[in-house]
């Protein structure tokens, strides 16, 4: 065990405490061995919700870096299939694709029963809203009325992200005509108008979130948990992966065998600065 | 405002009071705690704007202070204590919660461990 190749982060890191520790050979195997349990003997679970068009798709390729990832979820879809995508020297990433509920009790009703029997076994939930979205208020009841409920229930609240995606797009919703409002794509950043805009847009997203009890309540979501990215862009990454690593008793194993090098490989703000 | 709330209160920045001030009066029906979350939510906005463009850092303080406080709380879940290796670990999680980068961290942990 000892003269094994590190093959992520966290063995480069024990590798080193190991040595500064003067840890035996003996607790070494053992913390290695228990290490590598961990992260082998399960996947990493991740489960993405959100209407057709919000961007689960860019979200799963720039986060977790699927290169090629498309969600291809039927209309009507009563099933969810476990995806696992093989990573690296025995690591796997498992994605389940589900359906976003659109106000349409039938369905409302197949899909919760979906997800009280997927939620509860995920280690990252990822419910993907657009920033502009006219549906807000109906993601943030869907929130209230059943996600969260369901984490709570089962004890993964600190599990759930809600993604708040395409901040880019945020100046477009309010003109599409006026490019003082459109994403700079050459510095991978808003314009100085458009900073304005999604400043109030967040702002308000926020005031929503307050007023709804979704944040800064008993068994509310916590300030991490609630990320503003854009996923073409790989704008604000940063806080998403911020919030996987906190996310429940898990959410640490992303970033520590490959998550870091994986948002690295898919940044095109790196590019734009050479 | 109770006693807690007041401190927390008075523990913010004059900058911070007076937004606090401002969303009281927006939201008259908000309670310290919604308040206090929107404050903090305000300085997230700007971070968001101004700074989130930059490149994920490797060595990011906050989320390699999450790796090792998820990798300490699995230890002790499984009951693999050793003493040894938590000291590491709790020495790193302080030195990359005072900014400190991981190389630097580590050889620190080094001089202390040998001192």
């Amino acid at each position: 065990m000892e003269n094994k190749e590190r093959r992520f982060l966290i063995d480069r890191i024990f590798d080193k405490i190991f040595q500064l520790g003067n840890v035996s050979k003996e607790d070494q195997e053992t913390v290695n061995h228990t290490l590598n349990k961990e992260l082998l003997e399960k996947p990493f679970r991740v489960a993405v919700i959100g209407q057709a068009g919000v961007g689960k798709s860019t979200t799963l390729n720039a986060v977790f870096g699927l290169e090629n990832y498309t969600s291809n979820l039927a209309e009507g879809t009563k099933e969810v299939v476990e995806k696992i995508y093989p990573i690296r020297d025995g690591f796997n990433l498992s994605i389940y694709d589900m359906p976003g509920l659109n106000n349409d009790i039938a369905k409302d009703i197949e899909y919760e029963k979906l997800y009280r029997q997927i939620l509860p076994w995920c280690d990252v939930i990822v419910y993907v809203v657009n920033a502009h979205s006219r549906d807000f208020g109906e993601d943030c009841r869907i929130l209230k009325e059943i996600v969260l409920p369901i984490c709570n229930e089962n004890k993964v609240r600190e599990n759930l992200i809600l993604a708040v995606n395409k901040i880019d797009t945020i100046g477009e919703s309010i003109n599409p005509y006026d490019p003082e409002l459109k994403w700079d794509a050459f510095k991978n950043e808003p314009t100085e108008k458009l900073k304005i805009a999604i400043k109030k847009k967040l702002s308000d997203i926020i005031d929503k979130l307050i007023d709804e009890n979704l944040i800064g309540a008993n068994e509310s979501l916590e300030k991490h948990q609630v990320v503003f990215y854009s996923a073409v862009f790989n704008y604000n990454l940063r806080d998403f992966i911020l919030a996987i690593t906190k996310a429940g008793k898990r959410g640490w194993i992303w970033p520590a065998t490959v998550g870091l090098e994986r948002v690295g490989q898919w940044s095109d703000a790196k590019l734009s600065k050479d | 405002m109770n006693y807690e709330e007041q401190k927390q209160y008075d523990n913010l920045s004059e900058c911070d009071k007076s937004y606090y001030k401002k969303i009281k009066l927006d939201h008259p029906n908000w309670n310290h705690r919604q308040i206090m979350v929107k404050v903090a939510f305000n300085h997230k906005e700007d971070d968001i704007i101004e700074r989130a463009g930059n490149d994920i850092d490797p060595e990011d303080s906050e989320i390699l202070n999450e790796i090792f406080q998820g990798v300490k709380n699995f230890l002790k879940r499984v009951g693999v204590i050793m003493q040894n290796v938590f000291n590491a670990l709790d020495k790193l999680i302080d030195l990359v919660k005072k900014g400190k980068a991981i190389y630097n961290a580590l050889s620190e942990i080094w001089d202390w461990l040998t001192d």
